[in-house]
C-alpha cells in the first residue's frame, strides 16, 4: 500500500511570482493609461512633410507645444487657447528662455493658412524666445 | 519498515522558476506591441528666432551683404496640403525673377536656391510668405533655403497683420 507523503521544499521559499505578476500589470496599466490620456490631448493634425529634419529631439527644461488645427484653433495641453493667453504663458517663461532653456514647438497642420501660425512666431521673438521648432514629418 | 514522511521536490522548484520570466516576457511582449500601435514618429524642424530687438540692420557691424534673395510664396488655386503637390497647381514661388508652379516646384526652388547658395552663401534668404498660403507650403519652401544651407534665412513679416517685430532666424 503506498502511504501519502507530504511534499516538503528545500530550506524556505518564497513565492514571488504573483507579487511580480501583479506588480507589472500595475506598471503597464499606469503606463497604457498615461499613454491613452496624453493620446487624448493631442490633437489630431496633419504635420508637414518636409526633407531636412531632426529626428533627435533636444532636450531643454521647459517646453510649450503649441497645436494649431485645420480650423486654426490654438491648443494648448488639451485645452483651445488664445494668442494673448500664449502670449501670457510666454512673457512667464521669458526668464528661462533667456538662458537658452525654453523651446516652443508648433505642431501645425499642413492645411492651415499662415497667417495662423505667423502671430506666435512674432510672440516668440517679442518674448525673446529664440529656440522654436515645427513638429513634422518626413518624406 | 521506515515510512518516508517527506521528500524533496527539486524538479518541480526547477520548473516553477520560469514562470515569472515567462510572465514578465509576455507582459512586456503585449506592451510594446499595444504601444507601438497607432504612433507616428515626429520629427523637428528647428529654427532659431532672433529676439525682436534685432530687426534694425544698421545696428549689424558686419559686412552688409550685396543684395538680398526673396523668396515669395504665393497662394494657388490648387491643392491646399503643400506636402506634396498633388492635384492642381497649388501655390506659386517666386525667386529673382524666376516662377515656380506645378508638383515639382519644391524640387525646382530647392535645385535653384543651391545654386544660388553654391554662388554667395552669405545672400540673406527673405521668405516672405502669404497669409493664405498653407503652412505645410510654407515649411516646403523655408526646408529648401536650409537645405541650401544659407547663412542666415529670415521670415518677412507683415506690420499690418502683426503688431509687432518681424522675427529672423539665423540657423
Amino acid at each position: 500500500m503506498r502511504i501519502p507523503t507530504r511534499v516538503r521544499r528545500l530550506g524556505i521559499s518564497l513565492d514571488l511570482t504573483p507579487l511580480i505578476d501583479i506588480v507589472f500589470l500595475l506598471v503597464i496599466f499606469f503606463l497604457v493609461a498615461s499613454h491613452a490620456a496624453r493620446s487624448e490631448s493631442t490633437e489630431p493634425v496633419q504635420l508637414p512633410l518636409v526633407g531636412e529634419v531632426q529626428h533627435e529631439q533636444p532636450s531643454v527644461p521647459g517646453r510649450l507645444v503649441v497645436t494649431v488645427t485645420a480650423d486654426q484653433a490654438l491648443h494648448v495641453g488639451g485645452r483651445i487657447v488664445t494668442l494673448e493667453q500664449i502670449t501670457s504663458l510666454l512673457a512667464e517663461a521669458s526668464a528661462a528662455a533667456n538662458s537658452g532653456g525654453y523651446e516652443v514647438r508648433i505642431r501645425g497642420d499642413r492645411r492651415v493658412p499662415f497667417r495662423a501660425v505667423e502671430p506666435l512666431m512674432v510672440a516668440c521673438a517679442q518674448a525673446g524666445i529664440t529656440r522654436i521648432g515645427y513638429a513634422v514629418l518626413p518624406h | 519498515m521506515k515510512i518516508p514522511t517527506a521528500h524533496y521536490d527539486r524538479q518541480r522548484d526547477d520548473s516553477q522558476a520560469m514562470t515569472p520570466l515567462i510572465d514578465v516576457v509576455f507582459l512586456l511582449l503585449i506592451f510594446f506591441v499595444c504601444a507601438s500601435t497607432d504612433q507616428v514618429r515626429e520629427s523637428l524642424l528647428p529654427t532659431e528666432l532672433a529676439a525682436g530687438s534685432i530687426e534694425s540692420p544698421a545696428t549689424n557691424p558686419g559686412p552688409r551683404p550685396l543684395g538680398e534673395a526673396w523668396v515669395r510664396v504665393r497662394a494657388g488655386d490648387g491643392d491646399g496640403d503643400g506636402g506634396g503637390g498633388r492635384g492642381g497647381t497649388g501655390p506659386r514661388i517666386e525667386v529673382e525673377g524666376r516662377s515656380f508652379t506645378g508638383p515639382n516646384r519644391h524640387q525646382l526652388l530647392s535645385e535653384f536656391l543651391k545654386t544660388l547658395a553654391t554662388a554667395a552663401p552669405e545672400l540673406p534668404v527673405i521668405l516672405d510668405i502669404d497669409p493664405e498660403v498653407p503652412l505645410g507650403e510654407a515649411l516646403a519652401a523655408y526646408d529648401a533655403a536650409r537645405a541650401a544651407d544659407f547663412d542666415a534665412i529670415h521670415f518677412a513679416v507683415d506690420p499690418a497683420t502683426t503688431s509687432g517685430a518681424p522675427p529672423a532666424t539665423a540657423p
